[in-house]
Protein backbone atom coordinates (compact mmCIF):
# COMPACT_ATOMS: atom_id res chain seq x y z
CA UNK A 1 0.00 0.00 0.00
CA UNK A 2 1.55 3.26 -1.13
CA UNK A 3 1.76 5.91 1.51
CA UNK A 4 4.02 8.92 1.56
CA UNK A 5 5.11 9.57 5.13
CA UNK A 6 4.79 13.24 5.96
CA UNK A 7 7.32 15.35 7.69
CA UNK A 8 5.61 15.93 11.02
CA UNK A 9 6.87 15.12 14.48
CA UNK A 10 4.20 12.46 15.02
CA UNK A 11 4.72 10.84 11.61
CA UNK A 12 8.40 10.51 12.52
CA UNK A 13 7.56 8.96 15.90
CA UNK A 14 5.36 6.33 14.25
CA UNK A 15 7.87 5.71 11.50
CA UNK A 16 10.47 4.93 14.18
CA UNK A 17 8.28 2.18 15.72
CA UNK A 18 9.03 -1.44 14.86
CA UNK A 19 5.89 -3.00 13.41
CA UNK A 20 5.72 -6.48 11.96
CA UNK A 21 6.21 -6.44 8.22
CA UNK A 22 3.22 -8.79 7.97
CA UNK A 23 0.78 -6.35 9.53
CA UNK A 24 -0.71 -3.02 8.45
CA UNK A 25 -0.69 -1.53 11.95
CA UNK A 26 1.85 1.15 11.03
CA UNK A 27 -0.04 2.14 7.88
CA UNK A 28 -3.29 2.28 9.87
CA UNK A 29 -1.57 4.52 12.47
CA UNK A 30 -0.51 6.92 9.71
CA UNK A 31 -4.02 7.11 8.26
CA UNK A 32 -5.57 7.77 11.66
CA UNK A 33 -2.88 10.35 12.40
CA UNK A 34 -3.62 12.18 9.14
CA UNK A 35 -7.28 12.34 10.10
CA UNK A 36 -6.53 13.54 13.64
CA UNK A 37 -4.26 16.33 12.45
CA UNK A 38 -7.30 17.79 10.63
CA UNK A 39 -10.24 16.68 12.80
CA UNK A 40 -8.63 16.61 16.26
CA UNK A 41 -9.07 20.32 16.80
CA UNK A 42 -9.32 20.26 20.57
CA UNK A 43 -9.73 17.88 23.48
CA UNK A 44 -13.52 18.17 23.35
CA UNK A 45 -13.78 16.45 19.96
CA UNK A 46 -14.18 12.72 20.39
CA UNK A 47 -14.08 9.79 18.01
CA UNK A 48 -15.75 6.41 18.14
CA UNK A 49 -14.11 3.31 16.67
CA UNK A 50 -16.49 3.57 13.70
CA UNK A 51 -15.55 7.18 12.99
CA UNK A 52 -11.86 6.36 13.03
CA UNK A 53 -12.46 3.26 10.88
CA UNK A 54 -14.06 5.40 8.16
CA UNK A 55 -10.71 7.09 7.68
CA UNK A 56 -8.69 3.91 7.40
CA UNK A 57 -8.23 1.90 4.20
CA UNK A 58 -10.84 -0.86 4.19
CA UNK A 59 -8.23 -3.36 3.02
CA UNK A 60 -6.66 -3.08 6.47
CA UNK A 61 -8.07 -5.79 8.73
CA UNK A 62 -10.22 -4.88 11.74
CA UNK A 63 -7.64 -6.48 13.99
CA UNK A 64 -4.80 -4.30 12.68
CA UNK A 65 -7.04 -1.24 12.83
CA UNK A 66 -7.98 -1.84 16.48
CA UNK A 67 -4.34 -2.54 17.37
CA UNK A 68 -3.34 0.74 15.72
CA UNK A 69 -5.95 2.75 17.66
CA UNK A 70 -4.65 1.41 20.95
CA UNK A 71 -1.09 1.90 19.74
CA UNK A 72 -1.79 5.61 19.45
CA UNK A 73 -2.95 5.66 23.10
CA UNK A 74 0.36 4.28 24.39
CA UNK A 75 2.22 6.30 27.01
CA UNK A 76 5.25 6.73 24.74
CA UNK A 77 3.13 7.80 21.73
CA UNK A 78 0.57 10.05 23.51
CA UNK A 79 -1.59 10.88 20.49
CA UNK A 80 -4.95 9.54 21.67
CA UNK A 81 -6.50 8.90 25.04
CA UNK A 82 -9.40 6.59 25.67
CA UNK A 83 -12.48 7.57 27.63
CA UNK A 84 -15.86 6.01 28.39
CA UNK A 85 -19.42 7.33 28.46
CA UNK A 86 -22.61 5.88 29.89
CA UNK A 87 -26.27 6.92 29.84
CA UNK A 88 -27.25 9.24 32.68
CA UNK A 89 -31.02 9.36 32.98
CA UNK A 90 -31.30 12.67 34.80
CA UNK A 91 -29.31 14.37 32.01
CA UNK A 92 -30.98 12.31 29.28
CA UNK A 93 -27.65 11.79 27.50
CA UNK A 94 -24.36 9.88 27.60
CA UNK A 95 -21.96 11.42 30.11
CA UNK A 96 -18.26 10.65 30.54
CA UNK A 97 -17.45 8.18 33.30
CA UNK A 98 -14.30 8.29 35.42
CA UNK A 99 -11.84 6.02 33.63
CA UNK A 100 -10.47 4.50 36.85
CA UNK A 101 -13.93 3.23 37.75
CA UNK A 102 -14.36 1.54 34.39
CA UNK A 103 -10.91 -0.02 34.49
CA UNK A 104 -11.47 -1.26 38.01
CA UNK A 105 -14.65 -3.05 36.90
CA UNK A 106 -12.93 -4.54 33.87
CA UNK A 107 -10.03 -5.79 35.99
CA UNK A 108 -12.25 -7.20 38.74
CA UNK A 109 -14.76 -8.65 36.24
CA UNK A 110 -17.52 -7.32 38.47
CA UNK A 111 -19.63 -5.18 36.21
CA UNK A 112 -22.32 -2.66 36.98
CA UNK A 113 -23.76 0.46 35.40
CA UNK A 114 -21.48 3.41 36.25
CA UNK A 115 -24.35 5.72 37.25
CA UNK A 116 -27.20 3.51 38.47
CA UNK A 117 -25.08 0.73 39.96
CA UNK A 118 -27.33 -1.89 38.35
CA UNK A 119 -25.45 -5.19 38.13
CA UNK A 120 -24.57 -6.10 34.55
CA UNK A 121 -23.10 -9.07 32.77
CA UNK A 122 -19.85 -8.48 30.90
CA UNK A 123 -21.73 -8.31 27.57
CA UNK A 124 -24.30 -5.88 28.95
CA UNK A 125 -21.52 -3.74 30.39
CA UNK A 126 -19.81 -3.35 27.01
CA UNK A 127 -23.16 -2.38 25.49
CA UNK A 128 -23.86 0.21 28.17
CA UNK A 129 -20.39 1.71 28.60
CA UNK A 130 -19.28 3.17 25.30
CA UNK A 131 -15.60 3.80 24.58
CA UNK A 132 -14.43 6.92 22.78
CA UNK A 133 -11.10 8.47 21.89
CA UNK A 134 -9.90 12.06 22.07
CA UNK A 135 -6.58 13.65 21.21
CA UNK A 136 -4.18 14.47 24.04
CA UNK A 137 -2.92 17.89 25.08
CA UNK A 138 0.56 16.69 24.03
CA UNK A 139 -0.79 15.99 20.54
CA UNK A 140 -2.41 19.43 20.30
CA UNK A 141 0.80 21.09 21.44
CA UNK A 142 2.92 19.31 18.83
CA UNK A 143 0.68 18.28 15.95
CA UNK A 144 2.06 21.00 13.67
CA UNK A 145 5.70 20.44 14.61
CA UNK A 146 7.93 19.33 11.79
CA UNK A 147 11.24 17.55 11.95
CA UNK B 1 -25.42 4.44 85.53
CA UNK B 2 -22.94 1.56 85.61
CA UNK B 3 -20.11 1.36 83.09
CA UNK B 4 -21.70 -1.75 81.58
CA UNK B 5 -24.99 0.07 80.97
CA UNK B 6 -23.13 3.01 79.45
CA UNK B 7 -21.33 0.64 77.07
CA UNK B 8 -24.60 -1.00 76.04
CA UNK B 9 -26.14 2.35 75.28
CA UNK B 10 -23.08 3.31 73.25
CA UNK B 11 -23.33 0.08 71.27
CA UNK B 12 -27.03 0.62 70.77
CA UNK B 13 -26.35 4.16 69.54
CA UNK B 14 -23.71 2.82 67.17
CA UNK B 15 -26.06 0.10 65.88
CA UNK B 16 -28.83 2.63 65.52
CA UNK B 17 -26.68 5.08 63.54
CA UNK B 18 -25.40 2.27 61.30
CA UNK B 19 -28.96 1.16 60.62
CA UNK B 20 -29.84 4.76 59.74
CA UNK B 21 -26.80 4.90 57.43
CA UNK B 22 -27.79 1.66 55.68
CA UNK B 23 -31.40 2.87 55.36
CA UNK B 24 -30.17 6.17 53.93
CA UNK B 25 -27.97 4.39 51.36
CA UNK B 26 -31.04 2.41 50.28
CA UNK B 27 -33.01 5.66 49.95
CA UNK B 28 -30.17 7.11 47.82
CA UNK B 29 -30.56 4.11 45.50
CA UNK B 30 -34.35 4.45 45.45
CA UNK B 31 -34.01 8.15 44.58
CA UNK B 32 -31.64 7.29 41.67
CA UNK B 33 -28.78 9.31 43.13
CA UNK B 34 -25.62 8.71 41.11
CA UNK B 35 -23.89 5.74 42.75
CA UNK B 36 -20.46 7.28 42.12
CA UNK B 37 -21.26 10.20 44.43
CA UNK B 38 -22.07 7.92 47.37
CA UNK B 39 -19.15 5.66 46.50
CA UNK B 40 -16.78 8.64 46.60
CA UNK B 41 -17.91 9.39 50.18
CA UNK B 42 -16.74 5.90 51.21
CA UNK B 43 -13.51 6.15 49.28
CA UNK B 44 -12.63 9.48 50.86
CA UNK B 45 -12.81 7.65 54.21
CA UNK B 46 -10.31 5.11 52.86
CA UNK B 47 -12.91 2.37 52.35
CA UNK B 48 -12.62 0.45 49.10
CA UNK B 49 -15.97 -0.66 47.69
CA UNK B 50 -17.09 -2.50 44.58
CA UNK B 51 -19.20 -0.33 42.32
CA UNK B 52 -22.56 -1.65 43.58
CA UNK B 53 -25.17 -0.45 46.05
CA UNK B 54 -25.01 -3.78 47.91
CA UNK B 55 -21.27 -3.28 48.40
CA UNK B 56 -21.92 0.12 50.02
CA UNK B 57 -24.49 -1.23 52.48
CA UNK B 58 -22.14 -4.13 53.35
CA UNK B 59 -19.25 -1.70 53.94
CA UNK B 60 -21.54 0.52 56.03
CA UNK B 61 -22.30 -2.45 58.28
CA UNK B 62 -18.71 -3.52 58.73
CA UNK B 63 -16.47 -0.43 58.65
CA UNK B 64 -14.95 1.17 61.77
CA UNK B 65 -17.05 3.40 64.02
CA UNK B 66 -15.24 6.60 63.17
CA UNK B 67 -15.51 6.02 59.42
CA UNK B 68 -19.20 5.06 59.81
CA UNK B 69 -19.91 8.30 61.69
CA UNK B 70 -18.18 10.44 59.06
CA UNK B 71 -19.86 8.60 56.19
CA UNK B 72 -23.28 8.80 57.87
CA UNK B 73 -22.94 12.55 58.28
CA UNK B 74 -22.04 13.07 54.62
CA UNK B 75 -24.69 10.68 53.25
CA UNK B 76 -27.30 12.38 55.41
CA UNK B 77 -26.32 15.79 54.04
CA UNK B 78 -26.32 14.48 50.46
CA UNK B 79 -29.74 12.92 50.91
CA UNK B 80 -31.26 15.97 52.59
CA UNK B 81 -30.02 18.26 49.82
CA UNK B 82 -31.34 15.84 47.20
CA UNK B 83 -34.77 15.68 48.85
CA UNK B 84 -35.00 19.45 49.21
CA UNK B 85 -33.34 20.81 46.08
CA UNK B 86 -32.19 18.35 43.41
CA UNK B 87 -34.02 16.80 40.44
CA UNK B 88 -37.14 19.01 40.77
CA UNK B 89 -39.83 20.18 38.43
CA UNK B 90 -40.58 23.72 39.52
CA UNK B 91 -43.21 26.41 39.00
CA UNK B 92 -42.61 29.91 40.32
CA UNK B 93 -44.93 32.58 41.68
CA UNK B 94 -42.77 35.69 41.60
CA UNK B 95 -43.26 39.37 42.44
CA UNK B 96 -45.81 38.76 45.18
CA UNK B 97 -46.71 41.61 47.48
CA UNK B 98 -44.74 41.51 50.71
CA UNK B 99 -47.80 40.74 52.82
CA UNK B 100 -48.80 37.94 50.40
CA UNK B 101 -45.58 35.99 50.88
CA UNK B 102 -45.92 36.40 54.67
CA UNK B 103 -49.51 35.21 54.47
CA UNK B 104 -48.43 32.11 52.57
CA UNK B 105 -45.79 31.40 55.18
CA UNK B 106 -48.34 31.73 58.01
CA UNK B 107 -50.83 29.57 56.08
CA UNK B 108 -48.33 26.73 55.58
CA UNK B 109 -47.33 26.88 59.25
CA UNK B 110 -51.04 26.62 60.05
CA UNK B 111 -51.69 23.50 57.96
CA UNK B 112 -48.70 21.82 59.57
CA UNK B 113 -50.30 22.36 62.96
CA UNK B 114 -53.66 20.80 61.99
CA UNK B 115 -53.55 16.98 62.00
CA UNK B 116 -56.46 16.41 59.63
CA UNK B 117 -55.39 19.02 57.05
CA UNK B 118 -54.38 16.30 54.56
CA UNK B 119 -56.66 13.51 55.83
CA UNK B 120 -58.54 13.48 52.53
CA UNK B 121 -55.40 13.44 50.39
CA UNK B 122 -52.57 11.12 49.28
CA UNK B 123 -50.16 13.69 50.69
CA UNK B 124 -48.73 13.83 54.20
CA UNK B 125 -47.37 17.11 55.61
CA UNK B 126 -43.95 15.60 56.25
CA UNK B 127 -41.47 18.19 57.41
CA UNK B 128 -40.69 21.89 57.27
CA UNK B 129 -37.39 23.73 57.34
CA UNK B 130 -36.42 27.31 58.09
CA UNK B 131 -33.33 27.82 55.95
CA UNK B 132 -32.79 31.44 57.04
CA UNK B 133 -33.08 34.76 55.20
CA UNK B 134 -36.87 34.51 55.34
CA UNK B 135 -37.02 31.21 53.42
CA UNK B 136 -39.09 28.25 54.58
CA UNK B 137 -39.51 24.86 52.91
CA UNK B 138 -42.64 22.76 53.41
CA UNK B 139 -42.36 19.13 52.25
CA UNK B 140 -45.36 16.97 51.39
CA UNK B 141 -44.73 13.27 51.13
CA UNK B 142 -46.48 11.14 48.51
CA UNK B 143 -45.87 7.64 47.17
CA UNK B 144 -45.82 7.52 43.37
CA UNK B 145 -45.83 4.50 41.16
CA UNK B 146 -43.43 4.66 38.26
CA UNK B 147 -42.67 2.25 35.47
CA UNK B 148 -39.12 0.96 35.64
CA UNK B 149 -37.39 -0.50 32.58
CA UNK B 150 -35.16 -3.54 33.01
CA UNK B 151 -33.33 -5.80 30.61
CA UNK B 152 -34.42 -9.31 31.57
CA UNK B 153 -31.80 -11.97 32.18
CA UNK B 154 -32.11 -15.75 32.15
CA UNK B 155 -32.85 -15.81 35.86
CA UNK B 156 -35.59 -13.16 35.48
CA UNK B 157 -37.21 -15.19 32.72
CA UNK B 158 -37.01 -18.60 34.46
CA UNK B 159 -38.91 -21.16 32.39
CA UNK B 160 -39.27 -18.63 29.58
CA UNK B 161 -35.50 -18.19 29.24
CA UNK B 162 -35.56 -19.91 25.83
CA UNK B 163 -36.93 -16.67 24.31
CA UNK B 164 -33.36 -15.40 24.62
CA UNK B 165 -32.42 -17.84 21.84
CA UNK B 166 -34.70 -15.87 19.55
CA UNK B 167 -34.15 -12.32 20.82
CA UNK B 168 -30.91 -10.52 21.68
CA UNK B 169 -32.54 -8.45 24.40
CA UNK B 170 -35.80 -8.77 26.28
CA UNK B 171 -36.95 -5.64 28.06
CA UNK B 172 -39.51 -5.61 30.85
CA UNK B 173 -41.35 -2.77 32.58
CA UNK B 174 -42.41 -3.13 36.17
CA UNK B 175 -44.32 -0.81 38.45
CA UNK B 176 -42.17 0.52 41.28
CA UNK B 177 -43.37 2.63 44.19
CA UNK B 178 -41.17 5.58 45.05
CA UNK B 179 -41.57 7.92 48.00
CA UNK B 180 -41.47 11.51 46.74
CA UNK B 181 -41.22 14.77 48.63
CA UNK B 182 -43.05 17.47 46.72
CA UNK B 183 -42.60 20.86 48.33
CA UNK B 184 -43.44 24.51 48.54
CA UNK B 185 -40.68 27.02 49.16
CA UNK B 186 -41.78 30.39 50.51
CA UNK B 187 -39.29 33.24 50.28
CA UNK B 188 -40.53 36.25 52.24
CA UNK B 189 -37.43 38.29 51.35
CA UNK B 190 -37.73 37.92 47.58
CA UNK B 191 -41.54 37.60 47.80
CA UNK B 192 -41.60 34.35 45.91
CA UNK B 193 -43.38 31.01 46.21
CA UNK B 194 -41.99 27.96 44.39
CA UNK B 195 -43.92 24.74 43.90
CA UNK B 196 -41.86 21.68 43.18
CA UNK B 197 -42.40 18.07 42.22
CA UNK B 198 -39.77 15.69 43.50
CA UNK B 199 -37.70 13.42 41.25
CA UNK B 200 -38.50 15.32 38.07
CA UNK B 201 -36.46 12.90 35.95
CA UNK B 202 -38.91 10.06 36.58
CA UNK B 203 -42.12 12.04 36.11
CA UNK B 204 -43.47 11.35 32.63
CA UNK B 205 -44.06 14.50 30.60
CA UNK B 206 -47.78 13.81 30.24
CA UNK B 207 -48.19 13.49 34.04
CA UNK B 208 -46.59 16.82 35.00
CA UNK B 209 -49.80 18.88 34.75
CA UNK B 210 -51.79 16.27 36.64
CA UNK B 211 -49.25 16.05 39.48
CA UNK B 212 -48.98 19.84 39.89
CA UNK B 213 -52.77 20.12 39.84
CA UNK B 214 -53.01 17.47 42.55
CA UNK B 215 -50.44 19.27 44.71
CA UNK B 216 -52.23 22.60 44.30
CA UNK B 217 -55.71 21.23 45.05
CA UNK B 218 -54.46 19.19 48.03
CA UNK B 219 -52.83 22.27 49.55
CA UNK B 220 -55.88 24.45 48.91
CA UNK B 221 -58.10 21.82 50.57
CA UNK B 222 -55.70 21.72 53.50
CA UNK B 223 -56.00 25.54 53.77
CA UNK B 224 -59.79 25.10 53.92
CA UNK B 225 -59.60 22.38 56.58
CA UNK B 226 -57.18 24.46 58.65
CA UNK B 227 -59.47 27.49 58.37
CA UNK B 228 -57.03 29.54 56.29
CA UNK B 229 -59.19 31.96 54.32
CA UNK B 230 -56.73 34.57 53.06
CA UNK B 231 -54.53 32.28 50.94
CA UNK B 232 -55.00 30.06 47.91
CA UNK B 233 -52.54 28.63 45.46
CA UNK B 234 -53.64 29.66 42.00
CA UNK B 235 -53.90 27.50 38.93
CA UNK B 236 -50.80 27.22 36.78
CA UNK B 237 -51.65 30.10 34.45
CA UNK B 238 -50.86 32.50 37.32
CA UNK B 239 -47.30 31.21 37.60
CA UNK B 240 -44.31 32.65 35.74
CA UNK B 241 -44.40 31.96 32.02
CA UNK B 242 -40.96 30.54 31.19
CA UNK B 243 -41.58 29.96 27.49
CA UNK B 244 -39.28 32.75 26.29
CA UNK B 245 -36.48 31.35 28.46
CA UNK B 246 -36.03 28.52 25.90
CA UNK B 247 -34.81 30.95 23.22
CA UNK B 248 -32.97 33.12 25.73
CA UNK B 249 -31.06 30.17 27.16
CA UNK B 250 -29.80 29.54 23.63
CA UNK B 251 -29.09 33.17 22.77
CA UNK B 252 -27.42 34.25 26.02
CA UNK B 253 -23.77 33.36 25.84
CA UNK B 254 -23.16 32.66 29.52
CA UNK B 255 -23.22 29.04 30.65
CA UNK B 256 -23.13 25.93 28.47
CA UNK B 257 -25.91 24.34 26.44
CA UNK B 258 -25.75 20.58 26.98
CA UNK B 259 -28.57 19.57 24.64
CA UNK B 260 -31.18 21.19 22.45
CA UNK B 261 -33.94 20.35 20.01
CA UNK B 262 -34.39 23.12 17.52
CA UNK B 263 -36.01 24.06 14.30
CA UNK B 264 -34.39 25.69 11.29
CA UNK B 265 -35.94 26.77 8.00
CA UNK B 266 -35.24 23.34 6.52
CA UNK B 267 -35.38 20.84 9.32
CA UNK B 268 -35.61 19.82 12.95
CA UNK B 269 -32.50 18.90 14.83
CA UNK B 270 -31.61 17.38 18.15
CA UNK B 271 -28.08 17.93 19.36
CA UNK B 272 -26.65 16.66 22.58
CA UNK B 273 -23.18 16.85 24.07
CA UNK B 274 -20.89 13.95 23.39
CA UNK B 275 -18.26 12.66 25.75
CA UNK B 276 -15.97 15.60 26.61
CA UNK B 277 -17.64 18.40 24.64
CA UNK B 278 -18.82 21.30 26.80
CA UNK B 279 -21.33 23.33 24.78
CA UNK B 280 -23.22 22.24 21.67
CA UNK B 281 -23.23 25.84 20.46
CA UNK B 282 -19.44 25.73 20.09
CA UNK B 283 -19.21 22.48 18.12
CA UNK B 284 -17.96 22.99 14.58
CA UNK B 285 -20.93 21.26 12.90
CA UNK B 286 -23.31 23.44 14.93
CA UNK B 287 -21.49 26.64 14.01
CA UNK B 288 -21.48 25.63 10.33
CA UNK B 289 -25.22 24.86 10.39
CA UNK B 290 -25.98 28.07 12.26
CA UNK B 291 -23.99 30.15 9.76
CA UNK B 292 -25.81 28.47 6.85
CA UNK B 293 -29.19 29.14 8.48
CA UNK B 294 -28.33 32.77 9.16
CA UNK B 295 -27.15 33.19 5.56
CA UNK B 296 -30.69 32.20 4.54
CA UNK B 297 -32.07 34.87 6.86
CA UNK B 298 -33.23 32.32 9.43
CA UNK B 299 -32.15 31.50 12.96
CA UNK B 300 -31.85 28.60 15.34
CA UNK B 301 -35.19 28.28 17.16
CA UNK B 302 -34.94 25.88 20.09
CA UNK B 303 -38.04 24.29 21.59
CA UNK B 304 -36.23 22.13 24.14
CA UNK B 305 -32.99 23.05 25.82
CA UNK B 306 -30.76 22.01 28.72
CA UNK B 307 -28.26 24.48 30.04
CA UNK B 308 -25.78 24.55 32.89
CA UNK B 309 -24.31 27.55 34.64
CA UNK B 310 -21.11 27.62 36.67
CA UNK B 311 -21.89 28.84 40.17
CA UNK B 312 -18.43 28.10 41.56
CA UNK B 313 -15.46 26.02 40.39
CA UNK B 314 -16.74 22.60 39.26
CA UNK B 315 -20.30 23.37 40.42
CA UNK B 316 -22.60 23.38 37.41
CA UNK B 317 -26.31 23.26 38.27
CA UNK B 318 -28.48 22.54 35.23
CA UNK B 319 -31.93 23.43 33.96
CA UNK B 320 -34.14 21.94 31.25
CA UNK B 321 -37.03 23.81 29.69
CA UNK B 322 -39.00 22.65 26.70
CA UNK B 323 -42.26 22.05 24.90
CA UNK B 324 -43.50 19.48 22.42
CA UNK B 325 -42.71 20.23 18.76
CA UNK B 326 -46.41 20.20 17.82
CA UNK B 327 -47.14 22.88 20.41
CA UNK B 328 -44.07 24.87 19.36
CA UNK B 329 -45.39 24.99 15.80
CA UNK B 330 -48.90 26.11 16.69
CA UNK B 331 -49.70 29.73 15.91
CA UNK B 332 -50.45 32.18 18.73
CA UNK B 333 -49.05 32.96 22.17
CA UNK B 334 -47.22 30.20 23.99
CA UNK B 335 -46.70 29.36 27.60
CA UNK B 336 -44.51 27.07 29.67
CA UNK B 337 -44.89 27.09 33.41
CA UNK B 338 -42.42 24.49 34.58
CA UNK B 339 -38.71 23.79 34.32
CA UNK B 340 -36.66 20.82 35.45
CA UNK B 341 -33.62 21.60 37.59
CA UNK B 342 -30.92 19.05 38.37
CA UNK B 343 -27.28 18.70 39.46
CA UNK B 344 -28.30 20.94 42.36
CA UNK B 345 -26.13 20.06 45.35
CA UNK B 346 -26.99 22.79 47.84
CA UNK B 347 -29.36 25.60 48.66
CA UNK B 348 -26.83 27.99 47.09
CA UNK B 349 -27.02 26.03 43.81
CA UNK B 350 -30.81 26.08 44.06
CA UNK B 351 -31.27 29.84 44.52
CA UNK B 352 -28.59 30.52 41.91
CA UNK B 353 -30.51 28.38 39.41
CA UNK B 354 -33.89 29.95 40.21
CA UNK B 355 -32.36 33.42 39.74
CA UNK B 356 -30.89 32.33 36.37
CA UNK B 357 -34.27 31.02 35.21
CA UNK B 358 -36.03 34.23 36.23
CA UNK B 359 -33.32 36.39 34.65
CA UNK B 360 -33.96 34.61 31.34
CA UNK B 361 -37.78 34.56 31.41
Amino acid sequence: MNYEIKNSYFHKIIKAQKFSEFSDVGYSCFLILDHLIVAGRDREVSFSFDELRENVDERISDEDFITSVFYLTREDIKILEQGFSAWKTVEDRYVEVKKEKVLRMINSKQFSHPYTGEELTEDQFYEEVIPFFAVTKFFLDHKNDTI
Amino acid sequence: MSDQTALNIEQNDSNHSRKTLIDNIKICEERRIDLSIVEDIFEREGIEVIHRWSSLTAAAASCGDEAATNIAEKVDKLLTNHILYDDKLIMILDRLFEDESHEFNDAFSEIYSVDEAFSDSDYIADSSYDVGNGVSIYCFKIVREISERKELTESDLGELASVLDKYNRVIGYRPVKVTCYDAVIVDTTKNRVILQLDLGSIVLANAVDKFFHKLITSINKAFDVAGVTNCRLLEKIQFENLYTAIQKFYDNEEGEVTSASFSTSKNNHHETLRDRARDIRKAEYHLRGKAAEEALGGKIRPYRISKRFERATNKWPQVYAGVHYRYFNKPGGKSLYEAHIFDINSYKDYTFMIDKILANR
